[in-house]
């Protein structure tokens, strides 16, 4: 046998020559892609260039919470769509958490009803296509609600119509600032004075009572104390619709409506088989000790469901992203909308889908890595 | 990092593949059309007027038949035509990419997108301007009416800047609701989402006569901006974009020597005339050094009629909406299309 077959029969040297020959296929590959793609894009006279973005933007955007206007630079219009996009993703990942769990337990709830109920919920939506149930929530949100000359009056100065939800705006003044920044210290405060009252075997009223008391009154003290008279505009009703007020699109509630019930169905199976995954002694043992069933979740069961949950659940908060993309097909104004009028306007389809994927890879990523540490942190309580 | 790079890596094979179809596109277009067999043509999928299935299922319409014409050009066959249905977002980069020959999605000619994007626009084949049309009971009656209305846009087009300027310099506002696609853009506006929808002069009109109240809603009668129209290609063949340029010359030119779908048989057998032999391609060899067959003019009318026949299937005396010609009536009467000479 000659030495270079011996050498082949040592499966170190075999993996290694598999090894480099993968990594080799790969880079060539890459190689290949980026040299077409050169190519292509000098062939085509397409270069390549992201000025554009300083470039004015003229068109109207609807709502937006940075104040985009037109005449304002392309790279505030998509800072504007990129806003209302993290904005619907983070209410988004919030209300379905909440929601999902809820869902969860209910289809494990020993009521019959209430976990048929749950359980028609999660099989609907998850068998049918989010773009359809968007459609849907977008055509029954628009032709329940009166045109705004019959909009239901909800409180004084608040109005919901076909044209979404306004309500009065307050002017900011510098007292409202102050009150904020003292709501975030007294929070702060307010938790420690728990944990001292913990540690110390406090009754309620220490425990609990004070605390509050000091996060909310703190702030509303501070408030009246320096508060100039409030002032806003109440919405008023010229010409074809409410002026001087803030508003909430239909196209918002229902892209958020239609983003949550649809994610919540996913995600309340993986709360539910969580839960499930935690072994029944638990249960058994928390039950012996008297625990009432609320505690037991509380106690015992969640904090071990957590393990199993929170992997599965990241991956769902990423496609509930990624999903809130279809907004533009009933025309609410995310980052996608602004890359369409965008290419529209200048051509730039190759940068704009550049944009696109970008933000929403960074967003993923992100996301991910929010959830990561988390994870980690559950990892390591678990010992 | 496995899954970043995993990432990465899909996100450049995504864009090396686009290319790759980027490549195939060989710069001589109408061999490449021929050795195919067949004329790739992106449509809307369903603009009454532009491009919609008619009760047999065929799809019809004026741009509909600018892409017959072309295949009756460049294959012999009015028939040899794939429709790709897109949306107007969806247009102008599928054409880039090669994906289709043309599309005939009424593109508002632009100075922008001629120079900046690389397209070559035919025609316009169709004169109009952007319109409003709004519901009667708004009680709005002309445009100044529409300070802080909803309107109804279709999302990817230049309507939204045009709109913008136009409101802009008068200091009016309004909130924009852009939809994609038109068929639903115009359900949201019958519902009330919208006060104000907008879009070309004609198709407003194919659009109200569809509503289910037609007597309800109002086209105001100024436009805010105007559009010329017509369908593109790309600008990288010359030999290519004459072809299509010439087209619609041809289709205009029939119109004025009076030669129609019907007779162009027996024009081309019995007329006497030179200047119709030549243009028919009995005379003369200018089809074929075009790159065409001799006779293609008369294959192109065969297939779809004269500029005068499109119009008023679609849009004239045939249609629903019987518009006026307008602008749109031969030079000779008025309006602005023409051809150059045919020699």
């Amino acid at each position: 046998m000659s030495g270079l077959a011996t050498l082949w029969l040592r499966p170190g040297v075999r993996a290694a020559v598999w090894q480099a020959l993968a990594a080799a296929a790969v880079l060539a590959a890459l190689l290949w892609v980026a040299g077409n793609i050169a190519g292509n894009v000098a062939r085509r006279g397409l270069d390549i260039d992201f000025g554009f973005l300083a470039g004015r933007a003229s068109f109207e955007f609807g709502e937006n919470l940075i104040g985009y206007r037109p005449g304002d630079t392309f790279l505030t219009a998509f800072l504007a769509g990129l806003a209302n996009t993290v904005l619907v993703a983070v209410l988004g990942i919030v209300l379905t958490t909440m929601v999902a769990t809820l869902l969860a337990l209910a289809r494990l709830s020993r009521n019959r009803l209430l976990s048929r109920l749950a359980w028609i919920w999660i099989e609907a939506v998850r068998n049918t296509p989010l773009l359809l149930q968007l459609l849907f929530w977008h055509q029954l949100t628009i032709r329940t609600l009166p045109a705004p000359r019959q909009a239901w009056e909800l409180l004084p100065g608040t109005f919901l119509s076909n044209r979404g939800l306004v309500f009065p705006a307050l002017y900011w003044q510098p007292a409202m600032g102050l009150a904020l920044a003292a709501l975030a210290v007294a929070i702060l405060a307010a938790v420690m004075l728990r944990r001292l009252a913990l540690a110390r075997g406090d009754g309620p009223a220490l425990r609990t009572g004070a605390p509050l008391l000091l996060a909310l009154g703190a702030p509303a003290v501070l408030f009246a104390a320096a508060a100039e008279p409030l002032h806003g505009s109440v919405p008023a009703l010229r010409g074809f619709n409410f002026q001087g007020s803030i508003a909430v699109s239909p196209e918002f509630v229902a892209l958020l409506l239609a983003l949550v019930v649809y994610q919540a169905g996913f995600m309340a199976e993986t709360i539910r088989s969580g839960i499930l995954g935690v072994p029944k002694g638990q249960v058994e043992a928390a039950a012996s000790l008297g625990l009432s069933r609320l505690q037991q979740l509380r106690r015992v069961v969640f904090p071990q469901a957590l393990w199993i949950i929170v992997p599965p659940v990241t991956s769902q908060y990423l496609s509930l992203t990624k999903n809130s993309s279809l907004a533009v097909a009933i025309g609410y104004p995310d980052l996608v909308r602004v890359s369409q009028v965008t290419i529209a306007d200048t051509g730039r389809a190759i940068e704009c889908i550049t944009i696109l994927l970008l933000v929403y890879l960074s967003l993923s990523l992100f996301t991910a890595f929010l959830m990561n540490l988390y994870n980690r942190y559950l990892m390591r309580r678990r010992g | 990092m496995l899954r970043r790079t995993a990432l990465a890596a899909a996100a450049l094979l995504g864009l090396g593949a686009a290319g790759d179809a980027m490549a195939q596109a060989a710069p001589d277009q109408l061999k490449t059309i021929r050795d195919r067999g067949v004329f790739r043509c992106g449509v809307y999928e369903n603009v009454p007027g532009l491009s919609a299935l008619d009760a047999q299922g065929n799809r019809v319409g004026f741009d509909v038949d600018y892409c017959r014409a072309m295949a009756a050009a460049v294959l012999g066959d009015g028939s040899k035509v794939e429709f790709r249905t897109m949306t107007l977002a969806q247009g102008i980069p599928a054409l880039k990419s090669g994906e289709v020959d043309m599309i005939a999605l009424a593109l508002t000619y632009t100075i922008q997108r001629d120079t900046e994007l690389g397209l070559d626009f035919v025609g316009p084949t169709l004169y109009s301007g952007h319109a409003f049309m709004v519901h009667k009971r708004s009680g709005a009656t002309k445009l100044a009416d529409l300070n802080g209305a909803t309107i109804c846009l279709v999302a990817g087009g230049i309507t939204d800047t045009l709109i913008s300027d136009y409101f802009r310099a008068r200091n009016m506002t309004f909130r924009p609701v852009a939809i994609e696609n038109t068929t639903q853009m115009y359900a949201l506006y019958e519902e009330g989402r919208c006060d104000v929808v907008t879009s070309e002069v004609p198709f407003l009109g194919m659009r109200r006569s569809r509503l289910r109240n037609p007597a309800d809603h109002l086209i105001l009668p100024e436009m805010f901006a105007k559009s010329h129209m017509g369908p593109v290609v790309r600008d990288d063949d010359r030999a290519y974009s004459h072809v299509a340029r010439w087209v619609h010359f041809a289709l205009v030119n029939a119109e004025e020597m009076g030669i129609t779908r019907e007779n162009v048989a027996r024009m081309a057998s019995e007329s006497r005339d030179p200047a119709i032999r030549r243009f028919l391609g009995v005379e003369g060899e200018i089809g074929i050094k075009m790159g065409l067959a001799n006779d293609w003019t008369q294959k192109v009318i065969a297939a779809v009629g004269n500029y005068g026949e499109i119009f008023d299937r679609h849009y004239g005396a045939q249609s629903v909406i019987k518009l006026p010609r307008g602008l749109n009536a031969l030079a000779f009467d008025g309006g602005l299309q023409w051809s150059p000479t045919w020699r």
